[in-house]
């Protein structure tokens, strides 16, 4: 095994390791299929769907990395899959019907210990139509 | 294992291992940062146990804070889980319980287990023992670290594209990734759901073996599992001749570093001359799984974390109305990289893009398994790096997340197959730092790959070798 020699080494394991990941990416999508890029206002809507309160900031933040990741992603069009079935789960041989019997379940003050807010026994949510007034 | 060893043979107590254990992190966390929690009443609970004759009899380990752990609080290393207890314990931790293990503590881990450097959790980033400076892989980097710095002998972890496998690799220790099914999942704060699994990280595959034993088997709560009892060749001395161990060629890519392809190479090369039979084979749609893994844990993610909503678990933000609370606690509390795997996963399952994304990727899923099967006719196991470098200098990834994302290249299709890894160490690079090389098999086939990492282990010491702390 070689010896490691302080900062001279580090610098170029450093430089060696940006290079690496760079032709690393290369290869890993030689081809990529025509750029896409998520407009802002699909990006505000991906936000709305997932109930994310996004800044602006973060919003065009993530429109970029999304975009990246997308531009990659399309190298799955190079396969033709036509005539394979999807796969939905890994196992094999599992069962995955049980009877349907009536079991005890967890005891309610415990699912409910960590409710922000509960009341009478059940979680307690702000009111879904409108706004609180202050 | 040695600790069960001792303790079995009444050289030691679990009392006097467990506060070794506390001991330990005492005099190393404030530089390791390997814990989330660490629970001090564990020597009272180890006095409990020490003259029983269970077959864990008081064995210290510590768990991924993904696994429920009544009694401790559970972060998922994330903030909007702070401060929640949970109301129960997840399977595989209750078995070693109940065959004698103490938990010691919680580790580390990327937030939600979404990335491969613990720099994602929301409370602190693990140091590498073997480097201070350096990441110690992810996402159960905290657990690959307590191992390392040998606070504990082995701990759970969770590997859903190689969570287990390359923070062992980083942090020079073994780890199982079992088969898809063969360990139950309930518990575990899911992610994706498909890919999810629950296996050991210890110094050797000695450390791995009487853990995996007690975890395994059919579950009630998981329907996925599978009752596959303990098979007993990997309790005899294996016979590696006639072993036939594949070299997938798609593995050995140009750009990785390397000191990493040399030392598997050698590692190969020791197994053959063991008397494995080395055998050059191909996983063609290995480059697919990337892309593959990218549509299908961030889809499953996004609707597994549909259910931090600020009404079930602690804390809640915002208060106009209940769409506020959703939002504001969500956009707050989840951290950038699950916000992103989030709104990838959204968008891949919205309207319009379903077929184009989801199920052209569930499509390549069929593939990359096939090309395992196919694999797994011509060989017993399958021997490749884990990751195409060493442990990386904290930081250096910055913001971009797909430098990040292909420190997994070499990890994602075990997952997305279903079948086994076994990590092993197998030698350092020019900085010192640990490499290690990963052994897959056919479903269900962990007793094979411990041989073969036994016959290994019997061959070398890379294991046996610590960081200077």
């Amino acid at each position: 095994m070689r010896g490691c020699c302080g900062g001279v080494t580090y610098f170029l394991w450093k430089t060696f390791y940006k290079s690496v990941s760079l032709s690393l990416r290369l290869l890993a999508f030689p081809r990529i299929i025509s750029p896409m890029s998520l407009k802002i206002e699909e990006v505000q809507h991906i936000a709305k769907l997932a109930k994310l309160d996004l800044s602006e900031d973060e919003i065009a933040r993530y429109r970029e990395q999304l975009s990246d990741i997308l531009d990659h992603i399309a190298k799955l069009n190079e396969l033709d899959t036509s005539g394979i079935s999807p796969m939905a789960n890994a196992v094999v041989g599992a069962s995955p019907l049980r009877a349907d019997e009536a079991r005890p379940s967890l005891p309610r003050e415990k699912l409910l210990q960590n409710a922000p807010d509960a009341e009478k026994g059940q979680f307690k949510v702000p009111s879904v139509f409108g706004e609180k007034k202050k | 294992m040695k600790a069960l060893k001792e303790l079995q043979d009444g050289k030691t107590t679990s009392r006097a291992l467990t506060e070794a254990c506390l001991a330990r992190v005492e005099a190393l966390d404030s530089s390791l940062h390997a814990f989330l929690h660490v629970d001090k009443s564990a020597p009272e609970r180890a006095s409990q146990v020490d003259r029983s004759d269970l077959p864990l009899r008081g064995l210290p380990i510590a768990v991924k804070d993904v696994l429920m752990v009544e009694g401790m609080p559970a972060t998922c290393g994330s903030k909007i889980l702070e401060g929640f207890m949970p109301p129960f314990t997840a399977t595989a931790v209750k078995k070693l319980q109940d065959a004698g293990a103490i938990v010691i503590g919680k580790t580390n881990t990327d937030e939600f287990a979404m990335g491969s450097s613990t720099e994602n959790s929301a409370y602190v980033t693990t140091r590498n023992p073997w480097n201070l400076d350096r990441v110690p892989g992810g996402s159960s980097g905290g657990s690959a670290a307590a191992v390392a710095a040998g606070i504990v002998p082995a701990a759970l972890g969770t590997d859903t594209g190689g969570s287990i496998r390359q923070p062992a690799s980083f942090c020079g220790v073994s780890g199982i990734k079992p088969t898809y099914g063969r360990v139950s999942r309930y518990g575990l704060a899911a992610y994706g759901s498909s890919l999810d699994s629950v296996g050991v990280l210890g110094r050797s595959v000695d450390d791995l073996v009487p853990l995996f034993e007690v975890m395994i088997g059919k579950d009630p709560l998981d329907a996925t599992t599978v009752d596959a009892p303990v098979r007993a060749q990997h309790a005899a001395p294996l016979q590696m001749q006639g072993t036939r161990i594949g070299v997938p060629a798609e593995y050995f890519v140009k750009g990785m570093q390397a000191e990493v392809e040399e030392r598997v190479r050698e590692a190969i090369e020791t197994l053959k001359s063991l008397g494995a039979e080395i055998i050059p084979i191909n996983l063609p749609h290995t480059e697919y799984a990337l892309p593959v893994y990218y549509i299908l844990a961030p889809a499953e993610a996004s609707a597994n974390l549909a259910r931090y909503d600020g009404i079930r678990y602690t804390p809640r933000e915002g208060e106009k109305n209940l769409e506020d609370v959703y939002r504001q606690t969500r956009g707050k509390r989840f951290g950038a990289e699950v916000e992103r795997r989030i709104m990838l996963g959204t968008y891949a399952l919205s309207a319009g893009y379903y077929d184009a994304y989801y199920g052209q990727a569930q499509k390549v899923r069929t593939l990359i398994r096939r090309d395992f099967e196919q694999a797994f006719e011509q060989v017993d196991a399958i021997a490749a790096p884990i990751a195409p470098t060493t442990a990386f200098e904290i930081g250096s990834h910055g913001d971009d997340p797909l430098a990040m994302y292909l420190e997994d290249i070499f990890t994602l299709p075990a997952n997305l197959a279903g079948v086994p890894g076994l990590a092993l160490p197998v030698g350092f690079d020019g900085d010192k730092m640990p490499i290690g090389m990963q052994l897959m098999g056919a479903p269900f086939s962990e007793e094979n790959l411990f041989a073969i990492g036994r016959a290994y282990q019997g061959a070398t010491d890379w294991h046996e070798r610590k960081p200077n702390l």
